[in-house]
């Protein structure tokens, strides 16, 4: 059966692809389909220009803890 | 600089092979990057750690400058949502020859981004041997189904793309908190520990150097366990 994914990834070998990794959180019940479907939901979002800021850090430590730090 | 080649392996023990070349890798790419910011190698006491740049504004050289030294990398951050997928990494070699490497990351909390960023970013140093490489549709979905199962763990009998995919995740620790670290981050942690009885130490050096405290607390108790076992 030729799915979307094979399509997708298909057309990526004929413009050059020659590899490809994926860092992915599994837990139960998670199907490699899933993740495929998540592989061509990113690449449509890009495509369309659903395009984010690199996210900034938001966790700030103690001003205690931080002098703490500085002084050690 | 770390042994950026991968040869077809002749040894055996393939994943023993992969695995030192990660943290040849991690290890050459960390003391680059320390030593164009002016990041202490092997930093002596708490107030000298610092984050070391994946691919922020502003440094001299990041993880991601030294993947563009070598071949056209660029970094994108889609605003979909995924369950599973946090990150990914492909590699063109273009009708021209050129190569061209895309790195997308998902994730949304930054201290995440930054090691999945960095997982992904660790593909970049390894040359394109074909041997580990995931270049054909039955290859992909392969790795897929493997990083699907979760709980396959790396061995001789895995693919090659799964190990080269999984020993990924180790380069990445090792970029973000060096070996030579731990016996200041160890130091560091007993001293909050110590002064702030009620406070997690473990997640206060996370947000210096800026990893998930997950990650930290793994690869501190890792080493721990090595030192005294």
């Amino acid at each position: 059966m030729n799915t979307a994914f094979d399509s997708w990834i298909t057309k990526q070998f004929s413009e050059g692809l020659v590899d490809i990794k994926f860092a992915v959180v599994t837990g139960k019940g998670v199907s490699a389909e899933a993740i495929q479907n998540e592989v061509l939901a990113t690449e449509a979002a890009i495509s369309q220009g659903y395009i984010k800021a690199a996210p900034a850090a938001t966790s700030m430590m103690p001003a205690d803890i931080a002098e703490f730090v500085a002084a050690h | 600089m770390a042994p950026f080649f991968a040869m077809a392996p002749t040894n055996p023990n393939l994943a023993d092979f992969y695995v030192k070349l990660m943290l040849g890798t991690a290890q050459g790419t960390a003391k680059t990057v320390c030593e164009a910011n002016g990041i202490p190698l092997v930093p002596s006491r708490g107030s000298e750690l610092r984050m070391i740049p994946v691919y922020e504004d502003g440094f001299s050289k990041t993880l991601l400058s030294l993947a563009n030294d070598r071949a056209e990398t660029t970094l994108t951050w889609p605003t979909t949502q995924a369950n599973y997928l946090q990150a990914y990494w492909k590699r063109y070699r273009k009708a021209d020859k050129r190569v061209k490497q895309d790195l997308v990351v998902i994730a949304s909390n930054y201290c995440w981004a930054r090691f999945y960023a960095a997982k992904e970013l660790m593909h970049c140093f390894v040359e394109e041997d074909n041997y580990p490489a995931s270049n054909t549709i039955e290859l992909v979905k392969d790795l897929l189904e493997d990083l699907a199962a979760g709980g396959v763990t790396f061995h001789d009998e895995c693919s090659p793309q799964t190990m080269l995919d999984e020993v990924a995740w180790l380069g990445a620790l090792h970029y973000l908190i060096p070996q030579d670290w731990l016996p200041t981050l160890n130091q560091l942690h007993a001293d909050i520990t110590k002064a702030f009885p009620n406070a997690d130490a473990y997640l206060h050096i996370a947000q210096i150097l800026r990893v998930p405290v997950l990650a930290l607390r793994t690869r501190m108790r890792a080493a721990n366990r090595v030192k005294t076992g």
